[in-house]
């Protein structure tokens, strides 16, 4: 029996310790891992939410705290004061002074202030007739809201007025919310009141919207507000203001992809362009493409160069395949049918992708490009470029920096258009400009905002603001970015004289399918040139896939 | 005494590790095996039904010219391994078991190259290999494309000369462990030098051979990160595919995740056949 006993305590403090030391800390450390990973997901949501509220909050106050100084101020620099005890002074003769120069006091403090829709100043003496008005168009004001005030609302804020001595007083009405204040003279009787008709929209703003901005920051895109119809098209706003962006060329104002119209303005961007080697064009007796060059002269330089012993263009279709494939389609459609994902291997844009597909594969056969593009990385391919063992390269305006580091001489490289075939011109410029200035539907239907949302755009998108943002990067203004040119190399200088002539510009199609839609071609470009895979087969295999996705 | 005998609560030590597992290995594999049946592009994407007929992406395996590339060259890579890296490892190990001194420093040079990042002796291979001013083409004196010429070569060397040292530290630990006595014992015979790493290290290295052969075949058939950043995408032209590289192609450059994950599947059933098949032909042996 002991026996036994000894048997099962055994058993127990075996089953103890396992429990104890291997089961339960077990459990116990996947429980607080995966709260642990929980919790601090949501803190940091919850974080990163309640900062933006906060801000929103404070902003909130900040115009709220500015509505009630510029009330107070009307008390307080004792203008209206003065000229209310002269006209006390003068009697009624007085009165067609007094009214003007409270009319231009209050235009002056309150007809511009984004937390004010209209200020009525009433005299104590006789509210019901003698009272003075300024509105803010900007905000909304309008003579027909103060009427609809004297009818509505007057008379409780004179019934407020009273019990406020030299306080300041709120009033919520159905109409609006009031900034009332007695004004008050030397022995602090009133003489008169002011009321202020807050901006709501304006003040409390940042508070409503703190949980929407907090969404609209992880979602931000053009597509999808469009598609929601959540912005105004330029059309729309030019019908009102005809104006609207007109310092911007209207080609290169890109359309959303989702319906072809334009929305926004855009602010700044990038190109992509052909970086040439000077020395080697040189030392080749080669000529520098223009903006004139055609496709066939651009062939018949390559050949020059390769005779002289030079490779004419570093590129790597084993990696970097995408700057020759966008340029190559173009050469065989234009600006406007450029960003069009074919539909059937032999549907226009189809045939331009196979006519491209097919340009590649003649400059891989006629060995103009790098030997070894079929095996080499980026980098390799760019390193013969800067030590002017190739002619050209291809790539976008981010990489000027790479060639300012990687050699000691700038001015030996210039950038020019990728010469054009067909109804591409030269100068019609592959680019991004899909950064730009929407105005939201919502802001567009309140005529209180509207004005004001159209001066803002106007103001960012100006010469002047576009030329501080974009540097030598693309925009679309019709003069061309401002810049001072003394500081820049002579790439810089070429580059920015480069958008300035562009003809027409149009995103990248490749951006328009993913990357394992777009896998066939890319991944086997090396198989394309060198007639492994047939171009219709890579382009079919292509579709497949999209077809695939969308079902 | 009864209590020791009991092996109940062994299992009950086992369960949490094998809880972990189940969760972390177990239930994704055969996840993975439900997943070659059904339709998914992406990762992470949803699922859009079974394939038809369900069984395609087997089918398509059988059919898929990369595959038949990828499998031909990671049984190259299988014989290169066996070979080059535990054939090599045994001749160094042999070596440097008779030498007096320095041991250690061989032992420190071979091993070396295992601490070094994959990716870090990618890019130095790809700089010994390069077309113009890599080190061989310096050496040859003329621009040289030999990823384009020798392209499995390229990919080859720098894997088997990674691992040899691994190989290399297994077997000369086993051949520590043979007793000095019977080496002494068959000097005082007369054995020659030759007799004795043929009549007594090799039979008694035999099983430690056999470990490293299966670990070799397996190893060649994930090999992944060396040739994937020396030759990205099977180049040149498709032609260096391995089983490893070309699943993660299929699930990261060009997503097909079912496809994918029915090479994935394939790659463990020839794990197991593979390993078993070694197993068998270097059977191993009580002394």
């Amino acid at each position: 029996m002991n026996k036994d006993k000894k048997i099962r305590s055994l058993k127990w403090k075996f089953a103890k310790i396992m429990l104890l030391c291997w089961v339960l800390p077990f459990l116990v450390i996947i429980g607080l891992v995966g709260s642990y990973m929980l919790i601090t997901q949501r803190e940091n949501q919850m974080e990163r939410l309640a900062a933006q509220a906060g801000l929103n909050t404070r902003t909130c106050a900040e115009r709220l705290n500015g509505a009630i100084a510029d009330s107070r101020q009307a008390t307080y620099d004792g203008t209206l004061f003065e000229q209310y005890r002269q006209y006390r002074r003068q009697g009624s003769s007085g009165e067609r002074i007094f009214s003007n120069g409270v009319q231009n006091y209050l235009n002056a403090q309150y007809s511009h202030k984004k937390n004010n829709i209209f200020t009525v100043l009433m005299l104590k003496e006789d509210p019901l007739n003698k009272h003075y008005t300024s509105y803010n168009f900007g905000t909304g004001g309008s003579y027909g809201m103060i009427q609809h005030f004297f009818s509505q609302d007057r008379d409780q804020v004179l019934e407020l007025a009273k019990s406020l001595d030299t306080a300041v007083g709120f009033l919520k009405t159905d109409n609006g919310f009031y900034i009332v204040r007695n004004m008050m003279d030397r022995s602090f009787t009133a003489w008169g009141i002011l009321v202020s008709r807050v901006n709501v929209n304006y003040c409390f703003e940042p508070v409503k919207t703190a949980w929407e901005d907090f969404h609209v920051q992880l979602n931000i895109s053009g597509n999808p507000f469009v598609e929601a119809g959540k912005v105004v098209s330029i059309e729309d706003i030019r019908a009102e203001y005809p104006e609207y962006a007109s310092n911007m060329k209207d080609d290169m104002i890109p359309a959303s992809p989702a319906d072809g119209v334009q929305y926004a303005v855009p602010f700044y961007g990038y190109w992509e362009g052909l970086y040439v080697n000077k020395a080697v064009m040189e030392a080749a007796g080669a000529e520098i493409p223009t903006a004139d060059t055609t496709w066939d002269q651009f062939l018949e330089t390559c050949q020059v160069i390769k005779n002289a012993g030079y490779t004419p263009i570093a590129t790597s279709l084993a990696k970097e395949p995408h700057y020759w494939f966008e340029f190559a389609i173009y050469n065989h459609d234009s600006a406007k049918t450029h960003t069009t994902v074919p539909e059937a291997v032999d549907d226009a844009a189809g045939e331009a992708w196979q006519a491209g597909l097919a340009d590649i594969k003649d400059l891989y056969e006629k060995g103009f490009l790098s030997e070894n593009t079929n095996t080499a990385t980026g980098d390799e391919v760019f390193q013969s470029f800067l030590e002017g063992k190739s002619a050209f390269y291809l790539d976008g305006s981010w990489k000027m920096g790479g060639i300012k580091e990687g050699t000691d001489d700038i001015d030996n490289f210039t950038v020019t258009y990728v010469p054009g075939n067909g109804d591409r011109k030269s100068t019609d410029i592959i680019g991004g400009l899909s950064s730009g200035w929407y105005i939201s539907t919502k802001c567009w239907e309140d005529e209180a905002k509207r004005d004001a949302a159209v001066s803002l755009v106007e103001k960012f998108i100006s010469d002047e603001t576009v030329s501080a943002f974009a540097g030598t990067a693309t925009t679309a203004l019709k003069n061309g970015a401002e810049i001072d040119e003394s500081s820049l190399t002579n790439l810089e200088k070429d580059a920015l004289a480069m958008p300035k002539d562009t003809t027409g510009i149009t995103g990248a199609v490749q951006d328009l399918v993913t990357q394992d839609e777009r896998a066939p071609i890319f991944d086997n470009m090396p198989q394309i040139v060198e007639g492994q895979t047939e171009i219709t087969d890579a382009l079919q295999e292509m579709l497949d896939i999209i077809e695939e996705n969308a079902e | 005494m009864n209590v020791y005998k009991n092996k109940k609560p062994a299992w009950v030590f086992l369960i949490p590790a094998f809880l972990f597992m189940a969760v972390f290995l177990y239930y994704p594999f055969l996840q993975n095996i439900v997943n070659s049946f059904m339709k998914i592009r992406n990762l992470g994407g949803g699922v859009k039904g079974v394939n038809n007929p369900f069984y395609k992406n087997y089918a398509e395996l059988l059919t898929d010219p990369n595959m038949r590339v990828a499998l031909k060259n990671t049984v190259i890579m299988i014989f290169v391994t066996l070979f080059g890296e535990v054939g090599l490892a045994v001749i160094l190990a042999m070596l440097v078991d008779n030498v007096k001194r320095g041991t250690k420093f061989f032992r420190i040079v071979y091993f070396f190259p295992i601490v070094i990042s994959a990716t870090a002796l990618g890019v130095l291979f790809n700089l010994i290999f390069q077309y113009d001013g890599g080190m061989l083409s310096q050496m040859v004196g003329e621009k040289t494309n030999w990823k384009e010429l020798y392209p499995l070569t390229v990919m080859m060397t720098p894997v088997v000369w990674q691992y040899v040292g691994f190989y290399f530290i297994i077997l000369v630990t086993g051949l520590n462990n043979i007793p000095e006595e019977l080496y002494e014992s068959a000097a005082i015979d007369g054995a020659t030098r030759w007799q004795k790493v043929r009549y007594i290290s090799w039979p008694l290295l035999h099983n430690v051979v056999c470990t490293c052969a299966v670990l070799a075949v397996t190893g060649a058939l994930k090999v992944f990160d060396l040739p994937w950043v020396m030759f990205p995408n099977g180049a040149p032209l498709g032609k260096t595919w391995l089983t490893g590289t070309y699943m993660y192609y299929k699930t990261m450059q060009a997503p097909d995740i079912d496809y994918s994950s029915a090479i994935a599947f394939f790659i463990v059933i020839l794990g197991v056949i593979l390993s078993k098949v070694v197993n068998k032909i270097f059977k191993e042996r009580d002394y």
